[in-house]
């Protein structure tokens, strides 16, 4: 009775100025969140706990993309429970989660850069007494680089678009320098000199020479010593400061980007009429402007934001000079690689993919003359035109850069010793104790309060902890109902708690994508038919074996009484690529043991009437998926 | 029966750890979502626009201003602001207005009034009189 009376309070008080969130649980499937997941989404953000490293983290994503990943790609049904309360409680919600994925977002970044500093310590210790003997501040003489090949923990962010490696190499022609078609000397030459012009005409001639002295004294003076107050870390000083340094260098030599940084879309299509010229000339106006205030600007990373300016003005450059696009290569360089094989394999989907790059890219430039251009939608339409270029060479190259495209280039080099701080072997050992020390305190700190546990720490726990935590002692006031963390830790019994103790107005139901395209063919077949054909790998249309799936011959997500049968075959299935994987596990480091087992004991649970087998979808594109099964249906 | 019965149980068991095994991982790569065909790729994060860029300084700052006691990093501040930024597609955030009236609306949201606004809005435009404006702009348009 009490219970009744709460959630009609909580009814009447929404409804004076109501507002809605989310609260999603995924069904389970093969790979990771094998027993589901939950979400909770506020708008159109998406706010999850993952696990990663051995710690629970909250993650924010749109919810466009979330549903997505998890309806259509790892094909999982999702239920959704539209969770009804007042617009000061949604608010009171939705800023937590941000608040706390901010300072989650903040706390990791220190350890992360706490780690960087004892790296760069180490090695500056290992190294003094040669970097010493070879020291030369000033000037821009090569010095060899003592980090190891392939060692490279230590990159420089956009100093790549305009030196390669080799450019610092202890000896001239040791290292090989990339080919590649961007040639860019005479605008490069153009827009550097005017921009060495301006930059003199606004703050006189030896500018630049006085920018680098300045440079070069702030890393000779740098302190590796933090004062606890400090988290703009010491590693983080030294790569901003020499990227500083090598964007100056740019300017002052002129220099074009390298010869794998850009690349021409050739052909008809881009055509630039006078309306679009206008339209890079402002945007090129408006670069210039940037580059000559980031020379000046008192950010720490500025070297990086006007070597990315000046590359994409010499793109723009060439590009309105040779009226043919040209644009910066804005892929990574971790960017994953689809090989041959599987470009074969998966044809059919990746040449929806193909025609979608391609028209995304057309639509671009076609309205760019309708529109303002500013850097963020250049950004835009450098990606759609790095993602198209990758499609039109991926036909001779026979692989392709599937993830990766970055908003802004990010193309590095290794970090070249071109300036020092002046530590003696003393304060190195000094500073890298404390180091130690730091980064011991910070990963104590964040395993106290993020480690994962399954009983006691995982993604439903964490959820309804945030929930709690947000509203206070208020919560039951404000949703009808406190569910406890420490008592609802399956994905699927939370949810149930969801339904029964928050004021839920409406539960929806989105099927996976083969449950969706499934029923479309039981409306269109013969059902018998479309069940005996589509219930295995074998002679499924609406499935092409997935190397992510581990071996499996029976979908047992549609068949309840038959499930113990389907998953004593799967079973099998695992048990085969198990052993399989044990012979060829010289040969491919155990990969495919490690799947086939994997296999196994995701079947196991089948033979208890518990569905896991359902399927992933590798390289589907929204474009190939049915109408409503599109994300946000 | 006896082996039967283990067997029921371990499968059981098995099953129940694997339910409760429901919390998907992080692939360091990145999200399915940004590949390179998918709707959630890198362009259409960009795409979010000025509105989603300027509430996401918003969100950052106003944690930062939470989470921070005594002396305020500014360096460290503005490396995160270029973090932000350069998902969005923008390298020179300095000169994006949309930069400061966010930190406008967070400054207003986390409560700071007085002097402790006046320092915060100077130190956040480095004195810059524009910028300042802009500041004070988002301040007063949040509610």
């Amino acid at each position: 009775m009490k219970r009744l009376w709460t959630l009609l309070a909580v009814l009447l008080c929404n409804t004076a100025n109501a507002d809605t969130f989310q609260y999603l649980y995924i069904e389970a499937n093969e790979g990771s969140s094998s027993g589901g997941h939950v979400a909770v989404q506020f708008g159109d953000e998406v706010f999850h706990y993952q696990f990663k490293d051995g710690l629970i983290r909250l993650f924010k994503q749109d919810a466009e993309g979330f549903r997505f990943d998890y309806r259509v790609l790892q094909n999982r049904t999702l239920h959704v429970a539209d969770v009804e309360v007042s617009a000061a409680t949604f608010s009171l919600l939705q800023d937590h989660f941000k608040l706390i994925f901010w300072q989650q977002d903040r706390q990791f970044k220190q350890l992360q850069a706490a780690e960087k500093d004892r790296q760069l310590l180490e090695w500056l210790l290992r190294s003094h007494t040669a970097l010493l003997s070879s020291r030369q501040i000033s000037g821009y003489i090569p010095h060899p680089s003592p980090f190891p090949e392939g060692e490279g923990i230590f990159k420089l962010p956009g100093a790549g678009l305009f030196f390669n490696d080799s450019d610092f190499a202890p000896v001239a022609g040791q290292l090989t320098e990339p080919h590649g078609g961007c040639q860019t000397d005479a605008s490069a030459k153009t827009l550097l000199t005017t921009l060495r012009t301006q930059l003199a005409l606004q703050h006189g001639n030896g500018f630049l020479q006085r920018r680098k002295v300045e440079l070069t004294t702030a890393i000779q003076h740098l302190s590796a010593v933090t004062n606890g107050t400090n988290d703009y870390r010491f590693s983080e000083r030294y790569t901003d400061l020499l990227n500083g340094l090598l964007a100056l260098r740019v300017i002052e030599e002129t220099r074009p980007l390298t010869s794998d940084t850009c690349h021409t879309l050739t052909g008809p299509e881009g055509h630039l009429d006078p309306q679009k010229t206008e339209r890079l000339n402002k945007l090129q106006q408006q670069l210039m402007q940037s580059a000559q205030n980031l020379a000046v600007s008192k950010r720490p990373d500025w070297g990086y934001a006007l070597l990315v300016t000046m590359s994409r003005l010499v793109a723009l450059q060439q590009t309105l000079q040779s009226g043919q696009w040209v644009f910066v290569d804005d892929f990574s360089a971790e960017s994953t690689v689809i090989e041959a094989e599987d470009m074969m394999r998966f044809a059919d989907d990746l040449s929806v993919q193909r025609q979608k790059a391609e028209t995304v890219w057309r639509q671009q430039w076609q309205v760019l003359g309708n529109t303002e251009l500013d850097e963020q939608h250049y950004s835009q339409l450098e990606v759609s035109a790095n993602r198209y270029h990758e499609w039109l060479v991926s036909n001779n190259r026979q692989t392709l850069r599937y993830h990766g495209e970055q908003a802004l280039p990010v193309k590095a080099i290794n970090l070249p010793v071109i300036a020092l701080p002046e530590f003696s072997s003393q304060q190195l050992q000094q500073a890298l104790d404390q180091q130690v020390s730091d980064a011991q305190q910070l990963t104590q700190q964040l395993e106290q309060h993020y480690a994962y546990h399954l009983l006691t720490r995982n993604c439903v726990t964490e959820i309804f902890h945030t929930i709690n935590q947000a509203l206070g002692a208020e919560t039951q006031q404000r949703l009808g109902g406190v569910i406890d963390e420490h008592l609802n830790i399956v994905p699927f019994t939370a949810f149930a708690m969801v339904k029964a103790s928050y004021p839920v107005k409406h539960i929806t139901v989105l099927p996976s994508h083969r449950q969706q395209q499934l029923a479309k063919q039981y409306e269109q077949e013969f059902p018998p038919l479309v069940y005996a054909r589509e219930s295995n790998v074998v002679s499924a249309s609406l499935y092409d074996y997935n190397p992510d799936d581990a071996w499996f011959v029976f979908f047992t997500d549609d068949a309840l009484l038959l499930r113990p049968v389907f998953g004593a075959i799967n079973s099998v299935a695992g048990v085969g690529q198990s052993l399989f994987g044990l012979v060829k596990s010289p040969f491919d480091d155990g990969q495919l043991l490690a799947t086939g087992i994997r296999g196994l004991l995701m079947s196991l649970p089948e033979l208890a009437f518990i569905n896991m087998r359902k399927g992933s979808y590798k390289f589907l594109s929204p474009d190939s998926a049915s109408q409503e099964n599109l994300p946000g249906q | 029966m006896f082996v039967l019965n283990r067997f029921n149980l371990f499968i059981t068991g098995l099953s129940f750890v694997l339910i409760l095994n429901g919390c998907s991982f992080s692939d360091s790569s990145g999200s399915i979502s940004d590949s390179i065909g998918s709707v959630s790729d890198s362009s259409s994060s960009i795409s979010g626009g000025s509105t989603k860029y300027e509430s996401d300084v918003e969100d950052y700052t106003y944690a930062y201003l939470k989470s921070t006691s005594g002396t305020t990093d500014y360096a460290d501040f503005q490396k995160g602001l270029s973090d932000i930024a350069k998902k969005r597609g923008i390298s020179d955030w300095e000169s994006d207005e949309h930069t400061y009236e966010g930190m406008g609306k967070a400054l207003k949201k986390a409560g700071i009034e007085g002097v402790g606004y006046e320092t915060y809005k100077k130190n956040f435009a480095n004195s810059d009189t524009t910028k300042m404006k802009q500041i004070q702009h988002g301040y007063d348009s949040k509610d």
